[in-house]
C-alpha cells in the first residue's frame, strides 16, 4: 500500500516536471511536416505536426557538401532527423518518408541514430521552396561519411518531404 | 674435379638461370596484374564519379509529374470554376514539376546522354513548355484564380509536352542501357584479361616450383658429389702423407746405410793416415778423410733438416755450463783455424762463466759449432771472436764475429732460408749444403730464441743468437776429465759388439793401436755370451744388429752381472743418438755413448773414462789395508784356519750375489726401508769378515740419498774384494 502510494507520487512528480519540456507545441504557421505512427508525443489527432519555426528550434547541424542534385558545394542546415524523432518520442525500427508527390522511401531507424542525418530546411542560408526541392530535404552527412555517397543513400535522400511514418 | 661433378655444377647453374628467368617472368606478370588492378580501380573511380541520380529515374519522374499535372488540370477543367483547395493543389503540382526541371539541368548525367543532341533539344523544349506555364501557376500560388480559357491553354501546352517527355524517357532508357551494356562488356573483357593473366602467373609459378624442386635435387646431387670429391681428396692427401712418411723413413734408412760404409771409409783412412805412407799417398788419404767428413756433414745436415721440417725436433732440458760449451766448440774448430792462420778468441762474461743453466746444450753446441765453422771457413788469415754474454736475466747470447769475406746486403735476408748460400760459387769454393743456417734458425726458434746477422761485404760478419735459459743452483756436475793421452792409457779388456765387418775391423785396429786387449762379437747374442765370463771392463755396443740389438744385449749383460757382482762399462756406438734413444740406452743400463764414426780420439776418451779399478795385481799394501782390516783378518785366520776363512769368504761372495739382487730390486722400486735392511745386513756381514771399506760404505749408504751411487759403490767394492780373494787363492 505504502509502495503504491509513493510510486504514484513519483509518477505524478515526473509528469509535472517533464511536461513543459516534453510537450509538443502547436504549430503556429503552415504545417510542413507530419509525423505519424509509433510516436509518444502528438499535437494533433494521432500525429505530430511541425511548422518551420518548430523545426528550427530542434537540435540541428549545418554542413557543406556535394550532392548529386546540386551544382558545386552546397551548404545545408536543419534539424537532425534524430532530434525530430526524439521530439515525437518515436520508437520504431523503420521510417517511411513520403514526399509531396507521394514518392516514399523506407529508411532504417539506424540512419537517424548512427549518422547525423538531417532534415535540411535551408540551402546556402535560404529556405528551400518546393521548386528548389523544399521545404524539407533529407540530407545524409556525405561530408562526414564519404562512404555514404552511393545510390543506396541517394534513393533514401527524399526531397519535398511531407510526412514521416514511424513503423515498429 | 670429376666430370660428373662438373656436369652437376653446370646443371645447377642452368637450373639457376631458368629459375632467374621464371622469377623475372613472374615478377613481370605480377607487375602486369598490379597494373590491371590499378586500371580496374581507376575505372571503378570513374564509375564512382558517375554515381548520381539515375537519369532514367529523373526523366521518368519528369514525365510522371507532367502527366500528374495534366491530369489535375483536366480534372479541374471538367469540374468548372476552381476552388481554393484545387488551386493550391495545382500550384503544388506545378512546383513539383518545376523542381524536376532543375534536376534535368544538372550536368552530372551519364556523359553519353548529356552529349546527345536529341536529349538536349528535348530538354530545351520541355523547359520552354514548363516555363511558359509559370505565369498561370504563379497567379494561382499568389491567391488568384484561372478561368476555363486558361485551363484550356494549360491543357494544350501540357499535351504538347507529354509526347516530348515520353520520347525523352525512351531515349534515355536506350542510352542508359547502351552505357550499361558497354560497361558490362568492358568489365567482362577486363575480367577475362585478368583471368588470363592470373592463369599465366599460376603456370609460371608452377614452373618455378617445378624448377626449384629440380634445382634442389641437383644441388643435393652436387653436394653428394662434392662430399665424395672431398673424401677422395682427403684419401689422396692421406696417401700423399703416407708417401711422405715412407720417404722420410727411406731417408733415415738411407742415411744410416750411407753412414755405415762412410764410417768404415773414414776409419780406414784414419788408420792409413797413422801408417807410414809415402808423402803423396799421405796427401791422398788426407783428401779421402776430409771429403768423407764433408760428406758425412752433408748427410747429417740433410737428415737433421728433414727431421726439423717434420717437426720431430724434441728439446731437452738439462743443466749445462755455457763456458764448457764455448770452450769445447772452440776446440773443435781450432785445428782448421790454425790451418788457415786465423786467430780464435773467446770472451765469456763472468755472469755466464760460472752459472749453471737449463736448456738443451746439445742443440746449443750444434748451432754454435755451425756458426763457428762458418766463421772459420770464410776467414783466412784473420780473426774469429766468440763472445758469450747474458744481456738480460734469463737470456743467453752467443756472438761470433769474424773478419772474413762478409755477406752482401742483398743476400742477408735470404741467408737463413734453406738451400741458400750467399753465392752459388761459395758452395763450390767452400762446400756445404746451405742447410746449416736454416737448421740453426729452426733450432733456435724451436728453443724460443732468435738468430741474426750483421755483415758487410769484405768486412766480415757478426752472427748471433739469443736463447731463453733458466739459471739454476749449480748441482754436482760431472767435472770433465782431462782428455787422457793416448800414450799412457791403461790396457783394458775391451769387447766390441758390432755386426758390420768393416766397422768391426776399424774398431779393432783403433783399439789395438791404443794398446787395448780386444775381443770381437758379431751380434748382441754373441756379445752377451762373451760378456758372461766377466772378463771385460769395457764393452762397445753397436745399437742396430741382427739376432739381438744393443739394448737387448745390454739388458742381458746387466742381468748376468747381478750374479757375478762384476760390472762392465757399456758404451753405445750410435750414428744418431736421439734423445729417446739416449733415454732407452740409459734405462737398459748403458754408461755412455760414442758417436759414429768412431775416431781414435773418441775411443781414447772412452777408454780413459773407464773407472780405475783397484790394482790388485800390484799387491799394493795401502790399497789392501784400505779394503780390509788386517787385524780382523789375522784374527779370523787364526780362529778358522786359512782354508776355513776362504770358505767363509766364498760363502759371503755367494750370498752377496743374492743380496745385490735384493738391493737392486729395492733401489729400483725406491723401497728405501728394504734397501736399508739389505745395506744393514751387508754392513754386518762385511764387518764380520773384516771388509772394512765395504762395511763403512754400506753404513754410509744407509744415510745417503744418491741411490745410483749406492749400487755402483757396493758393486765396485764387492768386485775389488772378489778380485783380491781370487788373487789370494792364486798365490
Amino acid at each position: 500500500m505504502m509502495r503504491a502510494t509513493s510510486f504514484a507520487i513519483a509518477a505524478s512528480a515526473a509528469f509535472l516536471f517533464s511536461y513543459p519540456t516534453n510537450a509538443l507545441e502547436m504549430p503556429k504557421e503552415r504545417v510542413v511536416l507530419t509525423v505519424i505512427g509509433a510516436i509518444d508525443e502528438t499535437n494533433a489527432a494521432g500525429q505530430a505536426e511541425f511548422d518551420l519555426a518548430m523545426l528550427k528550434e530542434l537540435d540541428g547541424r549545418s554542413g557543406e557538401m556535394e550532392t548529386p542534385w546540386t551544382e558545386g558545394t552546397t551548404r545545408f542546415d536543419g534539424p537532425l532527423l534524430r532530434s525530430v524523432l526524439d521530439a515525437v518520442g518515436a520508437h520504431g525500427k523503420t521510417l517511411r518518408i513520403t514526399a509531396l508527390n507521394d514518392y516514399s522511401a523506407e529508411v532504417p531507424m539506424a540512419d537517424a541514430t548512427e549518422f547525423d542525418t538531417m532534415l535540411a530546411i535551408g540551402m546556402n542560408g535560404e529556405p528551400m521552396s518546393i521548386r528548389d526541392k523544399g521545404p524539407i530535404f533529407m540530407i545524409y552527412p556525405f561530408d562526414q561519411h564519404p562512404e555514404l555517397y552511393n545510390e543506396k543513400y541517394f534513393s533514401r535522400s527524399v526531397w519535398q518531404i511531407k510526412s514521416i511514418e514511424v513503423i515498429e | 674435379m670429376t666430370p660428373a661433378l662438373r656436369e652437376s655444377r653446370q646443371a645447377v647453374k642452368r637450373a639457376g638461370k631458368v629459375t632467374t628467368f621464371l622469377v623475372a617472368l613472374s615478377a613481370a606478370l605480377m607487375a602486369l596484374l598490379v597494373a590491371t588492378f590499378f586500371y580496374l580501380s581507376e575505372r571503378q573511380k570513374t564509375l564512382q564519379d558517375s554515381i548520381r541520380e539515375d537519369a532514367l529515374w529523373a526523366v521518368y519522374q519528369l514525365d510522371r509529374e507532367a502527366r500528374t499535372l495534366a491530369y489535375g488540370v483536366n480534372q479541374a477543367e471538367s469540374r468548372g470554376p476552381l476552388d481554393e483547395a484545387a488551386a493550391e493543389e495545382l500550384a503544388l503540382r506545378y512546383d513539383i514539376l518545376y523542381s524536376r526541371l532543375s534536376v534535368l539541368d544538372n550536368a552530372k548525367y551519364v556523359t553519353s546522354l548529356a552529349k546527345s543532341a536529341g536529349f538536349l533539344a528535348a530538354r530545351a523544349t520541355v523547359r520552354d513548355r514548363i516555363l511558359a506555364l509559370e505565369p498561370f501557376f504563379n497567379r494561382l500560388a499568389s491567391g488568384g484564380t484561372l478561368g476555363a480559357e486558361h485551363l484550356a491553354l494549360i491543357v494544350a501546352d501540357l499535351n504538347s509536352l507529354l509526347p516530348v517527355t515520353e520520347r525523352m524517357l525512351a531515349d534515355t532508357n536506350t542510352s542508359v542501357s547502351g552505357v550499361r551494356a558497354d560497361a558490362r562488356v568492358e568489365m567482362m573483357s577486363i575480367q577475362q584479361a585478368t583471368a588470363a593473366l592470373v592463369l599465366i602467373i599460376a603456370v609460371a609459378i608452377g614452373l618455378l616450383i617445378l624448377n626449384l624442386s629440380r634445382q634442389l635435387g641437383l644441388t643435393r646431387r652436387t653436394t653428394e658429389q662434392m662430399e665424395t670429391a672431398a673424401r677422395e681428396i682427403s684419401d689422396a692427401y692421406r696417401a700423399a702423407e703416407a708417401g711422405n712418411r715412407a720417404k722420410s723413413e727411406f731417408m733415415a734408412v738411407m742415411g744410416h746405410e750411407i753412414r755405415t760404409p762412410l764410417n768404415a771409409i773414414l776409419g780406414m783412412a784414419e788408420l792409413l793416415a797413422e801408417a807410414d805412407l809415402p808423402e803423396e799417398d799421405r796427401h791422398g788419404v788426407k783428401v779421402i778423410r776430409s771429403s768423407g767428413h764433408s760428406l758425412l756433414e752433408i748427410i747429417n745436415e740433410i737428415l737433421d733438416f728433414a727431421k726439423i721440417e717434420h717437426g720431430d725436433l724434441v728439446l731437452e732440458r738439462v743443466q749445462f755450463n755455457a763456458r764448457t760449451i764455448a770452450e769445447d766448440t772452440m776446440r773443435v774448430v781450432a785445428g782448421r783455424a790454425a790451418e788457415q792462420g786465423t786467430i780464435l778468441h773467446t770472451t765469456i762474461d763472468d755472469t755466464v762463466a760460472h752459472a749453471t743453466m737449463m736448456s738443451d746444450p746439445t742443440r746449443i753446441r750444434r748451432v754454435l759449432l755451425n756458426l763457428l765453422s762458418n766463421a772459420v771457413k770464410f776467414t783466412k788469415q784473420g780473426g774469429v771472436d766468440l763472445r758469450v754474454s747474458q744481456p738480460t736475466v734469463g737470456r743467453l747470447r752467443f756472438e761470433v764475429a769474424d773478419t772474413g769475406i762478409g755477406i752482401s746486403a742483398d743476400a742477408l735476408p735470404r741467408l737463413f732460408n734453406p738451400f741458400t748460400q750467399e753465392d752459388s760459387s761459395i758452395s763450390r769454393r767452400f762446400g756445404g749444403t746451405g742447410l746449416g743456417l736454416a737448421i740453426c734458425k729452426k733450432t733456435v726458434e724451436a728453443m724460443g730464441g732468435e738468430i741474426g746477422v750483421e755483415s758487410a761485404l769484405g768486412f766480415g760478419s757478426r752472427f748471433w743468437f739469443e736463447l731463453p735459459v733458466e739459471t739454476v743452483e749449480a748441482s754436482v756436475m760431472g767435472s770433465a776429465k782431462a782428455e787422457p793421452e793416448e800414450a799412457n792409457l791403461p790396457s783394458r779388456n775391451v769387447l766390441v759388439v758390432e755386426d758390420n765387418a768393416v766397422n768391426r775391423e776399424v774398431a779393432y785396429r783403433f783399439l789395438e793401436k791404443l794398446g787395448q786387449r780386444v775381443t770381437m762379437a758379431v751380434d748382441g747374442a754373441e756379445g752377451v755370451s762373451l760378456a758372461a765370463s766377466g772378463a771385460f771392463e769395457l764393452i762397445l755396443m753397436d745399437m742396430q744388429m741382427p739376432v739381438m740389438d744393443g739394448i737387448a744385449a745390454t739388458r742381458a749383460i746387466r742381468d748376468a752381472e747381478m750374479s757375478t757382482g762384476r760390472r762392465a762399462r757399456i758404451v753405445a756406438m750410435t750414428a744418431n743418438a736421439s734423445d729417446s734413444d739416449r733415454k732407452l740406452c740409459a734405462e737398459a743400463g748403458m754408461d755412455g755413448f760414442v758417436a759414429k764414426p768412431v775416431t781414435l780420439a773418441l775411443l781414447a776418451k772412452v777408454i780413459g773414462a773407464v773407472p780405475e779399478e783397484p790394482a790388485m795385481a800390484s799387491g799394493n799394501a795401502v790399497e789392501t789395508s784400505r779394503l780390509l782390516d788386517p787385524g780382523r783378518r789375522v784374527e779370523l785366520a787364526e780362529a778358522f784356519g786359512e782354508d776355513g776363512l776362504r770358505e767363509l769368504d766364498d760363502c759371503f761372495f755367494l750370498d752377496m750375489a743374492g743380496t745385490l739382487r735384493d738391493l737392486h730390486a729395492a733401489l729400483s722400486a725406491h723401497d728405501l726401508s728394504s734397501a736399508d735392511r739389505v745395506l744393514h745386513s751387508i754392513k754386518g756381514a762385511a764387518a764380520n769378515l773384516g771388509f772394512t771399506d765395504l762395511a763403512a760404505f754400506a753404513d754410509l749408504a744407509r744415510r745417503d740419498d744418491d741411490i745410483a751411487g749406492i749400487e755402483t759403490g757396493i758393486q765396485t767394492r764387492f768386485a775389488a774384494l772378489r778380485k783380491l780373494g781370487e788373487q789370494a787363492k792364486a798365490a
